[in-house]
């Protein structure tokens, strides 16, 4: 990839789910000591979605992005589901959102991209080669999340980390003029630890067999998760700032707790939303962003850094000029 | 700084590879069980037989696939840098099929980049579109793409038409980006997709659950359904003026047709558009496998010199979603 190329996040949006799960209630039920969702995984509270659904989120933080790009729903040529979870397998979270969009007889092509934890980073990077491709122009990226229908408070550790949630952005070119660029886009994948964040069955369930609750439930190893999420994070952290100094980067959303906990950067820089709404799965990316540009933490011309490690384990990030 | 890249892309297919499940299911077998009249799957479907699966995983069906299209772009493992996953099943929820398949790879190479593109039954011709703009862009330089159903564990033999028409297969293609002096490109490519036409019910819970993957989930729930007729219905709406805006070349230069290998129907209906000796389909050996058809109907056709290189070839289908999806190349 030639970089930087000419391409902007024009607009973002998001729409959280009503209710409210504090620490206290879910310590409570998961008998664990006070305070220890907040010492261990740096979450405060969390949002789980009860009637909402996966779609129906997506769109209304779509319908923000949209806006906010100054562009018209018609005007988006690809629509990208960029979730870890799902509210059907057949058809997939693509062409959910479009029908709740209202765009269910406009033809605009629609599909999921899915790497867990990091999908919001790969439906990015896949964007961009496709504007510069010129094979779409206007492309949403949607991520909307309810893990919480993948919990299992067998593993307290899961149960406590993941909220529900939805973020969306709209990723076009950028003008000559503009000072927007991407940087950089850096993903990675280590294998080897594979069991540091898994569920036991998929359709592996229909094979052998097995009918257990709790099959699918994500099972979260914390401790190796953060022990090899501070290796690679300092790793991904490593390549992203090749040819920049910390110093340099005006903003940093770093998703995963090991990599805040490093302290490359100084701490009014870096952004989070885990500790308000918990890790929601690829949704924390958009979310965190939108909440940031709103606060006025993300102005244009700002070098963002954002970057992650999720299931997999798998480590990426992007570098824009915002 | 450049700003863009033109069509023709230079997209390559340099590996293609295939595993077939042990198991070979004669059209009578599920006839004899589901108490149809004999020769009723091929008269109806166009389906012979199918393979299902014994006790093989989604990861080792990919994986095969996968070790046998590297071999035959000439590369190694190593070489790839990006694993992108078009199956229509997983063996686990967490974490994302492709990582499961470079796992089973043992590639152990963190330089390589994991992830799933999905659109149903199409998500195979998603990857060949998505798939030249990375490699033209430079972002990637070896794709290996991935496309594997299994469905046979889920199959309901009160069910017959589905039953009898799903089969389970895994397919293997390494795309790459074509040097100058060869004629392998993409020439367009089209995605269309209306929501509100309905066909593809399929993967529903029996008791009508909306959250398919939720840990309270019971797999007894689950089961497939697919309803072929009303999909081709809404197919023939959409479709009409679909291939018009596709085409920059006239049809008669298209060497080789590949269809969707859901049905029967899929390829009759490209049957009224192009002359059926053009058409390949490979249902009748290995039954609807999903997003693996497309791929397969290409291993097929390039192992049996059905297509060479330099050959231009036209990859369509309609999906869940309702999508359409259309794909022109030179081989």
């Amino acid at each position: 990839m030639i970089y930087p190329c000419p391409i902007k996040i024009a607009g973002t949006g998001i729409c959280m789910p009503e209710q409210v799960m504090n620490n206290g209630d879910l310590e409570k039920e998961c008998g664990l000591e006070p305070g220890w969702c907040k010492k261990e995984l740096g979450v405060i509270s969390r949002r789980w979605a009860v009637s909402e659904t996966q779609s129906e989120m997506g769109a209304a933080a779509a319908r923000g992005a949209i806006a906010s790009a100054g562009l018209d729903d018609f005007d988006i040529d690809l629509i990208i589901n960029a979730s870890m979870s799902f509210e059907q397998k057949v058809p997939d979270g693509g062409p959910l959102i479009q029908k709740q969009l209202g765009l269910e007889a406009s033809g605009i092509p629609s599909i999921t991209i899915q790497s867990g934890c990091q999908s919001f980073i790969s439906a990015f990077d896949l964007s961009c080669s496709l504007i510069m491709s010129k094979r779409y122009r206007n492309i949403l990226i949607v991520s909307s999340e309810v893990v919480s229908a993948l919990l299992d408070k067998q593993n307290t550790e899961a149960y406590c980390l993941f909220g529900d949630g939805a973020g969306a952005v709209v990723v076009t070119p950028s003008e000559e003029a503009e000072g927007s660029r991407v940087m950089k886009i850096v993903t990675r994948t280590y294998d080897e630890h594979i069991q540091a964040v898994y569920s036991k069955y998929g359709l592996k369930a229909f094979q052998e067999n097995i009918n257990e609750p709790g099959g699918v439930a994500l099972q979260l190893d914390n401790k190796l998760f953060k022990k090899k999420g501070i290796e690679y994070g300092k790793s991904l952290l490593k390549s992203l700032l090749d040819g920049y100094a910390a110093d340099d980067i005006n903003a940093a959303i770093l998703q995963h707790s090991p990599l805040r906990s490093m302290k490359i950067f100084n701490e009014d820089k870096v952004m989070n939303s885990v500790s308000r709404y918990g890790l929601c799965g690829a949704a924390s990316y958009p979310v965190t962003l939108h909440e940031a540009v709103k606060e006025g933490r993300v102005k244009r011309g700002d070098l963002l850094l954002m970057g992650g490690i999720g299931d997999g384990i798998t480590a990426g990030g992007i570098l824009i000029r915002y | 700084m450049r700003t863009g890249y033109e069509y023709p892309l230079p997209l390559k297919i340099a590996g293609l590879g295939s595993y077939l499940p042990k198991r070979v299911v004669p059209s009578s077998e599920i006839e004899e069980k589901c108490s149809l009249e004999s020769g009723w799957c091929k008269r109806k479907q166009g389906i012979s037989e199918r393979r299902w699966i014994v006790d093989e995983t989604v990861s080792f069906m990919c994986g095969r696939a996968a070790e046998e299209a590297i071999k035959d772009a000439g590369m190694a493992a190593r070489d790839i840098d990006l694993i992108l996953n078009t199956s229509n099943s997983f063996d686990c929820v967490v974490p994302d099929q492709s990582i499961q398949v470079m796992n089973e790879l043992k590639i152990h190479n963190s330089n390589v980049t994991c992830m799933s593109i999905n659109c149903g039954c199409l998500s195979c011709l998603a990857a060949l579109d998505i798939g030249a703009s990375l490699l033209a862009a430079g972002r990637y330089r070896n794709i290996l793409v991935l496309s594997c159903l299994v469905s046979s564990p889920g199959i309901n033999y009160n069910d017959p038409v589905s039953c009898s028409m799903l089969g389970d297969a895994a397919v293997a293609m390494v795309l790459t980006r074509s040097p100058d002096t060869e004629k392998s490109c993409l020439h367009a490519a089209r995605m269309e997709t209306y929501s509100q036409a309905t066909g593809v019910k399929g993967f529903t819970g029996k008791n009508g659950k909306k959250n398919l993957f939720s840990k309270d989930i019971l797999f007894d729930d689950l089961s497939f359904e697919f309803d072929s007729q009303s999909m081709q219905t809404e197919g023939m709406k959409y479709n009409k003026n679909f291939l018009s805006k596709l085409l920059p070349v006239k049809r008669n230069q298209i060497k080789l047709i590949i269809p969707n290998q859901s049905t029967r129907i899929a390829s009759d209906m490209m049957k009224l558009l192009f002359p059926s000796n053009k058409i390949m389909t490979v249902i009748d050996r290995f039954g609807n496998i999903g997003a693996a058809g497309h791929p397969m109907a290409l291993y097929e056709a390039a192992r049996n010199g059905v297509i060479s290189r330099g050959d231009l070839v036209l990859l369509h289908g309609m999906g869940a979603g309702f999508s359409i999806y259309g794909i022109l190349l030179t081989y």
